[in-house]
């Protein structure tokens, strides 16, 4: 919107100055052709304002533009040429002086005066002349030689296939690991060092496989024992506990910037995003094989399902939460950027997790340095805006697609038998329908409720139904009876003449609901668009072509319903489709089963659940219909996302457009029943706050009447969206269309112009072809008529003003015109037919009779479309025509009951509640432009969808449906690309080694470390794909159990050492220090507090009196997290926990695949003094008094704490400190408590507690 | 009673202690951090994370850098850039194309409720919402061309935080930190002074990003338990100084054990600072050596109390600055409605506002001034953005990005000077922009840093402060 207005001012601006140019020429009689113009009054300029940052000269170019020449003008920077020789209007530069777009403002810090801009446009418009000059410069830009990068940087070759080395030392290696890892320490003449004693091996294997510390009992049975695997037995023992999911899931939570709320001003709750942490967990737990896990994080939702065994739960699905995981802004002012700002980071959190490099770094620019080019980044940002938001029902959507198939084969089956028995049980009474009317007709007639003459009909209590029926129908014209109700009151009717008299307004207005329609069959051909000759770039969706999701699922659908084929061959027929355009099919796509597998078709029956409603009604307008077995979803107990669209029920039941941009102000949705619209701007999800509201719209039911409902989205004009749409409550909710527009679009029809037809003249068949054949084009040329109404045309501009780029102009079919040219034939008076056939209120009731009894055999042999309307009403009259305890309506019953069985069994299958996850909803394809310097509002061109060019190939077979997320998932996970299993192989070597065999993780380009052991991780990577099988688990389990893995921390090797003082070359293990977690865990496990529950919502934080600020949660959590282990402590970007802020847990924005491993006095403040830590040194104090040797107590203590015994001299330390603070405590029982909590307490002070040898 | 000389609990004074602790072990502590490699270096095995003072690029101006942050975003019209025209068309419709707001619920234009008048030598204009502030303009610099590229607060505070719009980046007193280490081996190098109102965005603001947790800002709070864990839980300081002794004793052992490694005597070392840090902190925010005078100059007898929290904190500021910490960020008391924000009541809300820090602002540049501190002392006065020259509804402005007022003094800074200027409504800076950018290199400048070389390598890239922009304001260096 901003950027119209800017350009629409910046023109009115240039007017101004072309005639303050005028008038300067003029005075100075200098044509700005001239050479002693520009050498005047534009080189100066140049040179003064622009060439300090664009010139051959410049200490640092920007933008890679230089202005010291005609042809560096002409080439430009960046952003495209900076002149158009003759158009000012078309020129950057002109753009940039101009000063009106505030994100190109040349010069930045200060505009040029008028008088020099109006000159730089006038030195523009005359072609820019610049006199010829030796050596002019352009400016060079290296280029950007994807091939070249890739060929010169290691990390996109194939993977090496080279053989473990020969080694001296022959008897060390156990895995060819060893092989690579000696052989390079051999090339230096070093040793490896000796294997670690047995304690330190099981606390370090411990530790690094479960992140807890081993139990005292296990240390000494591993000491104990002399088995020749031991330690293999050891780790895999510790392999199969639950805790080593936990522990890896910490690890890959670091990578996906997991949080539980999405920061910003009030950090709304991202809601269940523990369920993707649990997902994490009981995937490493279960050995998912890598390729699946991470194809799941990014297609899960398009993958064919991984059921959890026990739950029946969908997994898959849930890895897509991860995209989700990042920060969220309430009220962005300028929602596109903020939208590029978010899928920036989703990308680079996908580029880094999964591959190790840095797309995002190609967001402004081509990559500086890896050969990723700007074309990848936006080629893959197309897959990201393709994929919408949603809380997926992830336990209940895959039993709920079998039920939802099944449902449809059943109901399929049975259609047929239930609409012929429907049709049986009404059509006694509606075959006395005449007589009932007469009859009801002299009830009103007469005051206060005389009893009925019997008229005929010697059913009172139908006589009476339907004298209320009519007294409803007397306002109601789309109530079939409305023409006899208006009459059946009027006095006087009975006289032919008087009767005429009386009909003819009647009809006439009837005439004027009725022709809203058209015949049903020409929209389902031409999709209301066509109908209503709307462009095909102002229609967003058209569910009445059900065409497509007809092709679609074609293979559920039965024979008998009128398939695809059938539909073109009546389209042959007519030719309906020759003047309009054929509008794309819409895609159908949906969240759940709520809206049926495909758009309901005229003439569909609206399936009840009952044998005493086994019908709700005969569907009128093919459209998006909620389907009323889906109504009980409902779920309750899981978080919701923040404000209105968090409270509206849309999981599992919603409906979402493709996506378009939006070209006016307004949406208009066609629909039946109370719906909810969720206009998905730019993908701005969270709606709370002062803007963006208007996002979301809400409209209750009128009636069992269509409508058009209008969105205003003024203010988001020019901007991407698409429409999710659900019910609003338990009743009917449909959805025809989706178009836009500036003005209210006319009601199509709805059923047909039957009645009136039958009206008319009692001729029976319905409105002929011919007739609608020949109304179109009179409508056209009724088009001038004088009294046709102004507001269609009034509309059809306004839409055409605002749908500029739309190559015709859509018209609407001026409505009223049909109706005069109707209404005139229907009182013809030259055809006597019209006039005698319906001449008194019998024969008007007869004519009633006559066309309701056809609709009924229609019904019965399910071919009612054409009827739909009257179909619909009858079947919703069932109490009226086959009223409760009634023989027909018993028999109806007992006749449907076994029908309806199945559809019951199945339904009563459908489970209301599930938990819900972050997940991805998938839309219609959308390719993102190329924005340059990565701003939003400098759009360049689209590019198609595809990944990595350095990967893939630049040429990539066309994405053509959805987002394109599968490919993507097959490409990451192909074993012929040599990023994904290296970089997962080089993230558990640095878990287990405390450096990555490349130390910078999550870059393995340009600009990360080069491998210390290229072959090795080539080696590892290329194992674990072809016989690991992707098994993390298999990976952990190799290394672990290998020489390498053994070796000693203890720097004793001095030659060693100063050879490889870094350590690179791993001639022993590196010390480390433990994460924060794992410090918490530990003490949690020692004192005995640890609770090993797996899962479940997070434990909320403890808030200390010093986290506070917006968003604080209400209440503060617990002091030791109810004993849980740390990664279900509720994480919270705002109120993240002190205690691992200070030991390095990163703070949740970004991959940090390598954590910090600082050292403050935070740390040291924590383990003093905090009341966590005090708290557990007492518990595990306490847990020890069963023990009353103190010897035996600290030998506990230390077996607990270090996995060792305590040296001599440390036990005699502890006796001297335990006697002396039980004397500073004034001795006593007490004393002894509190000198032993204090003895805890230096413990888990003392290193070795904190760090792994 | 002794276990061992370090930890003697009776024999020394806490002084004492500290002496002997920075001489002894400490010392061994503080050159086993000030061994480890120079900033702007790739990563290594045990990343450069140490508060060991460090040489600046060049010689520095400023030593410390004291941010009075104004939470929510001053209107500029209404305080330091008058603009007569807003008074002439009050009421009348905008005389601009008008940006997409906040709230976009805008109004006429809306002249300032308050007056201006000249002060000082030089003759700036300052409104009447800071009179005492006002008597100091010859040392002020006053930047009139302030620009940020956000219109919600919370973006725009980590903008102005960590020159980034989103989350997660260091703060530029990390920054500061990372750059030049602290001059004070007892306290944190970065301090945020929490007068009540934490802005939005929360705690991130003042996080150390991707840079190691060692340049975290620390948020102290008045009372006396001014930092988290620095209050022993012992009953006594013998029992924790025997515990201390023994764990002492027990690390010997682990060194001897698994050997003299850098990560561990690095965290031994970190002990020493933690224990100096509980009796540095009381000490700190013991005021009892403070003159009344000094009280008084600072608004700690003023009638509000949130003048009186504002001005303790200003004073301990000072207190800061004299123990040679690094940065100093200062937030707003609470109970002017919304901080600085008035999207409505522009009067009673600002007046407010200004009546809180107005007072201990002036005492905190004066007493600075008169101690001769302020010549190394950058103070930094400002919000997140401006607000809008029209009306917000009836009587409030929101937010504006485009152009508004910061002001900065001492540490290098030029006094007496107006830099850029808005448009006429005081709308957008027309003059010499100055970009959140650019305050950071200015900033990094005075404290002897080349913002292109402060560098971090994370991600695949050099990250900077001032990501690939900024540029050093000349105009106002003195």
């Amino acid at each position: 919107m901003s950027f119209v207005r800017t350009q629409l001012r910046t023109a009115a601006i240039f007017r101004g100055a072309l005639s303050y140019f005028a008038h300067n020429i003029s005075a100075a009689a200098e044509p700005a052709e001239s050479v002693e113009f520009f050498e005047k009054r534009i080189r100066p300029v140049l040179s003064e304002q622009c060439y300090k940052c664009h010139s051959s000269t410049s200490e640092k170019l920007k933008g890679g533009l230089m202005l010291d020449s005609r042809e560096a003008l002409l080439k430009g920077g960046d952003t495209g040429p900076t002149i158009t020789p003759g158009d000012p209007e078309k020129s950057l530069l002109i753009e940039a002086v101009r000063w009106n777009n505030t994100d190109m403002q040349m010069p930045p810090k200060k505009s040029l005066a008028p008088a020099q801009i109006a000159d730089l446009g006038a030195w523009v418009k005359a072609g820019a002349p610049w006199p010829q000059e030796a050596g002019a410069k352009v400016a060079k830009k290296a280029v950007f030689d994807l091939e070249k990068r890739k060929q010169e940087h290691w990390c996109w070759q194939p993977l090496l296939n080279a053989p473990p080395p020969a080694v001296k030392d022959a008897a060390w290696p156990r895995t060819d690991a060893d092989r690579f890892i000696i052989a390079k320490l051999e090339e230096k003449n070093l040793k490896p060092a000796p294997a670690a004693d047995r304690r330190t091996l099981i606390r370090r294997a411990s530790f690094d496989i479960t992140g807890l510390p081993p139990t005292p009992e296990q240390v000494e049975a591993f000491v104990s024992d002399t088995s020749p695997d031991a330690f293999a037995k050891i780790v895999d023992a510790l392999l199969a506990s639950p805790h080593f999911g936990e522990r890896w899931a910490r690890h890959w939570l670091d990578l996906v910037r997991y949080a539980e709320t999405r920061g910003h001003e009030f950090e709304p709750e991202i809601p269940n995003a523990w369920q993707y942490r649990d997902y994490v967990i009981r995937a490493l737990n279960s050995d998912v094989p890598y390729d699946r896990f991470a194809a799941e994080h990014i297609a899960g939702d398009l993958l064919p399902p991984r059921i959890h065994p026990q739950t029946g739960a969908n997994e898959a699905i849930i890895g897509t939460g991860f995209w989700f995981l990042g920060e969220e802004v309430h009220s962005p002012v300028d929602i596109r950027q903020d939208e590029t700002d978010r899928m920036d980071n989703r990308l680079d959190v996908m580029g880094k997790t999964f591959l190790g490099v840095t797309i995002g770094c190609a967001r402004c620019h081509d990559h500086k340095f890896d050969a990723i080019s700007q074309r990848d980044y936006y080629a893959m940002q197309g897959y990201l805006i393709s994929s919408g938001y949603r809380q997926a029902r992830f336990e209940t959507i895959e039993p709920h697609r079998q039920i939802a198939q099944q449902l449809d084969r059943v109901r399929t089956s049975t259609r047929a038998a239930l609409l012929k028995n429907v049709a049986d049980a009404i059509e006694p009474r509606v075959a006395r329908l005449a007589d009932a009317l007469m009859a009801a007709r002299t009830v009103l007639r007469i005051p206060n409720g005389t009893p009925p003459p019997d008229e005929g009909a010697n059913d009172s209590a139908f006589v009476e139904r339907i004298a209320a029926e009519l007294k409803l129908a007397k306002t109601d014209p789309q109530n079939p009876l409305h023409a006899f109700a208006k009459i059946a009151t009027t006095e006087n009717t009975d006289e032919a003449k008087v009767f005429a008299k009386a009909f003819a307004p009647v009809l006439a207005a009837l005439s004027g609901v009725a022709l809203q329609s058209c015949a049903p069959s020409d929209v389902e051909m031409r999709g209301m668009a066509g109908v209503l000759k709307l462009s095909p770039t102002q229609i967003i969706a058209d569910y009445t072509r059900a065409g497509s999701a007809a092709r679609r699922s074609a293979a559920t659908r039965s024979a008998d319903d009128s398939s695809a084929d059938s539909l073109a061959d009546k389209s042959k027929r007519t030719g309906a489709s020759r003047d309009v355009p054929a509008a794309p099919m819409t895609p159908w796509i949906q969240d759940g089963f709520s809206f049926g597998p495909r758009p309901l078709r005229v003439g569909d029956p609206l399936f009840g659940a009952s044998a005493d409603q086994p019908l709700l009604g005969i569907n009128v307008r093919t459209a998006a219909v909620r389907d009323a077995a889906w109504k009980s979803l409902a779920t309750k107990g899981v978080q919701r996302d923040v404000g209105k669209l968090g409270e509206w029920e849309r999981s599992e039941q919603t409906l979402r457009t493709p996506d378009v941009a939006l070209a006016g102000e307004r949406l208009w949705y066609l629909v039946k029943g109370a719906g909810r619209a969720y206009a998905a701007v730019d993908s701005h999800l969270i709606i709370r706050g002062p803007l963006h509201g208007a996002l979301l719209r809400e409209w209750k039911a009128d009636g069992n009447r269509w409508q058009w409902v209008e969105h205003s989205l003024k203010s988001y004009a020019g901007h991407r969206l698409h429409v999710e749409f659900s019910p609003a409550d338990d009743g009917e909710c449909a959805i025809a269309m989706v178009i836009q527009s500036a003005e209210k679009p006319p009601l199509p029809g709805d059923a047909s112009a039957r009645l009136l037809t039958a009206l008319h003249g009692g001729n029976t068949a319905h409105g002929s072809q011919q007739d609608r054949e020949e109304s179109e084009p009179r409508v056209a040329r009724e088009g001038t008529d004088k009294n046709a109404p102004a507001a269609g045309t009034a509309l059809a501009a306004k839409t055409d003003a605002v749908a500029k780029t739309d190559p015709a102009p859509p018209t609407y079919p001026q409505q009223k015109g049909i109706r005069e040219i109707r209404v005139q034939t229907l009182t013809d008076p030259s055809d006597p037919s019209s006039r005698t056939a319906i001449a008194s209120p019998i024969a008007l009731a007869e004519a009633l009779q006559r066309v309701l009894l056809e609709v009924c055999e229609k019904i019965r042999a399910d071919k009612s479309d054409d009827d739909a309307m009257l179909a619909d009403w009858l079947v919703r009259k069932l109490d009226l025509f086959a009223p409760a305890g009634s023989p027909e309506r018993s028999q109806l019953a007992d006749a449907v009951q076994p029908l309806l069985a199945p559809q019951g069994e199945l339904t009563a299958k459908i489970r209301p509640q599930s938990q819900t996850a972050p997940a991805m909803f998938d839309g219609s394809g959308v390719d993102e432009f190329i924005l340059a310097r990565g701003q939003s509002k400098l759009a360049g061109a689209q590019v198609p969808r595809r990944f990595l060019e350095a990967i893939s190939g630049a040429a990539q077979p066309e994405i053509k449906n959805g987002s394109g997320r599968l490919d993507l998932a097959q490409r990451i996970t192909d074993p012929a690309n040599p990023l994904t299993s290296r970089v997962i192989v080089n993230r558990v070597w640095h878990h287990l080694f405390g450096r990555g065999i490349v130390q910078s993780v999550d870059n393995l380009g340009v600009l990360g470390q080069p491998p210390s052991h290229r072959e090795l991780l080539d080696h590892l990577a290329a194992r674990f794909v072809k016989e690991q099988g992707w098994s993390v688990k298999k990976l952990i389990r190799e290394i672990v159990l290998s020489r390498t893995y053994e070796m000693s921390s203890q720097p004793t090797d001095a030659a060693a050492e100063q050879a490889d003082p870094e350590n690179l070359l791993l001639h022993r293990t590196n010390l480390r220090r433990l994460e924060g977690e794992a410090i918490r865990d530990a003490m949690l496990a020692i004192s005995g507090r640890l609770d090993p529950k797996l899962g479940g919502p997070p434990v909320p934080v403890f808030l200390s009196t010093f986290m506070d600020g917006r968003g604080k949660p209400s209440r503060s959590g617990p002091l030791d997290g109810d004993g849980r282990r740390s990664i279900y402590t509720a994480v919270r970007r705002n109120f993240l926990q002190p205690m691992m802020l200070a030991f390095d847990t990163p703070i949740p924005f970004m991959t940090m695949g390598r954590r910090n491993v600082s050292n403050v006095p935070a740390q040291a403040l924590i383990l003093m003094n905090d009341p966590f830590v005090v708290e557990q040194a007492k518990l595990w104090s306490q847990r020890l008094t069963a023990n009353s040797n103190p010897a035996q107590r600290v030998q506990q203590m230390y077996l607990a704490a270090f996995s060792r015994p305590p040296t001599p001299a440390e036990l005699a330390d502890a006796n001297t400190f335990l006697t002396e603070q039980r004397t500073l405590y004034g001795a006593g029982l007490l004393a002894d408590e509190q000198s032993w909590a204090d003895f805890a307490h230096v413990l888990f002070n003392v290193k070795e507690f904190i760090y792994l040898n | 009673m002794h276990h061992c000389g370090n930890f003697s609990p009776r024999a020394l004074s806490r002084r004492e202690m500290l002496a002997r602790c920075a001489n002894g072990f400490g010392a061994v502590a503080l050159t086993v951090l000030m061994a480890e490699k120079s900033f702007g270096e790739v990563v290594h095995a045990e990343p450069h994370n140490s508060l060991a003072p460090r040489q600046p690029h060049f010689s520095p101006k400023a030593k410390s850098v004291i941010f009075l942050y104004m939470d929510g975003g001053p209107s500029q019209v209404d305080t330091f850039d008058p603009k007569p025209r807003l008074t002439a068309e009050d009421g009348k419709p905008f005389g601009m194309k008008m940006e997409a707001t906040q709230f976009n619920n805008n109004g006429s234009t809306l002249g300032s409720p308050w007056k201006f008048r000249q002060y000082g030598q030089c003759g700036a204009p300052v409104s009447e919402l800071f009179p005492h502030v006002a008597e100091c303009v010859d040392d002020l610099a006053i930047v009139r061309s302030m620009t940020s590229e956000f219109s919600e607060h919370t973006n725009a505070n980590y903008f102005l935080h960590t020159g980034s719009g989103l989350q997660g980046r260091p703060s530029m007193g990390a920054w500061a930190g990372y750059g030049l280490g602290s001059e004070n081996a007892d306290l944190p190098g970065f301090i945020v002074l929490n007068g009540g109102l934490i802005p939005p965005g929360g705690l991130d603001n003042f996080n150390s990003g991707f840079l190691p947790a060692t340049y975290q800002g620390s948020i102290f709070k008045a009372g006396a338990n001014a930092v988290a864990n620095v209050t022993p839980t012992e009953a006594s300081a013998e029992l924790q100084n025997h515990k201390l002794a023994l764990m002492r004793k027990l690390d010997r052992g682990v060194v001897s054990r698994l050997g003299k490694l850098d990560a561990l005597e690095s965290s031994i070392g970190n002990y020493e600072l933690a224990y100096r840090m509980q009796s540095a902190v009381p000490e700190l925010m013991d005021m009892k050596g403070e003159t009344d005078v000094t009280k008084e100059l600072y608004g700690l007898n003023a009638p509000l109390p949130q003048t009186k929290t504002f001005g303790a904190q200003c004073l301990l500021a000072r207190r800061l600055v004299e123990r040679g910490v690094r940065f100093i960020e200062l937030t707003c008391p609470n109970g002017a409605g919304d901080r600085w924000d008035q999207h409505g009541n522009l009067k009673d809300g600002h007046e407010k506002n200004a009546r809180f820090v107005d007072q201990p602002i002036a005492g905190l540049l004066k007493d600075l001034k008169s101690r001769g501190l302020l010549d190394s002392t950058l103070v930094v006065w400002g919000g997140e953005f401006g607000r809008t020259p029209f009306a917000q509804g009836k009587n409030g402005r929101d937010h504006n990005p485009f152009g508004f007022t910061m002001w900065l003094a001492g540490g290098g800074v030029k006094g007496g000077v107006t830099f850029g200027a808005t448009d006429d409504y005081g709308y957008k800076a027309v003059e010499d922009k100055v970009a959140i950018h650019d305050l950071h290199a200015t900033m990094l400048h005075l404290l002897g840093m080349d913002h292109t070389k402060l560098t971090f390598r994370f991600s695949g890239r050099d990250m900077r402060l001032t990501d690939v922009y900024g540029e050093v304001v000349k105009d106002i260096l003195a």
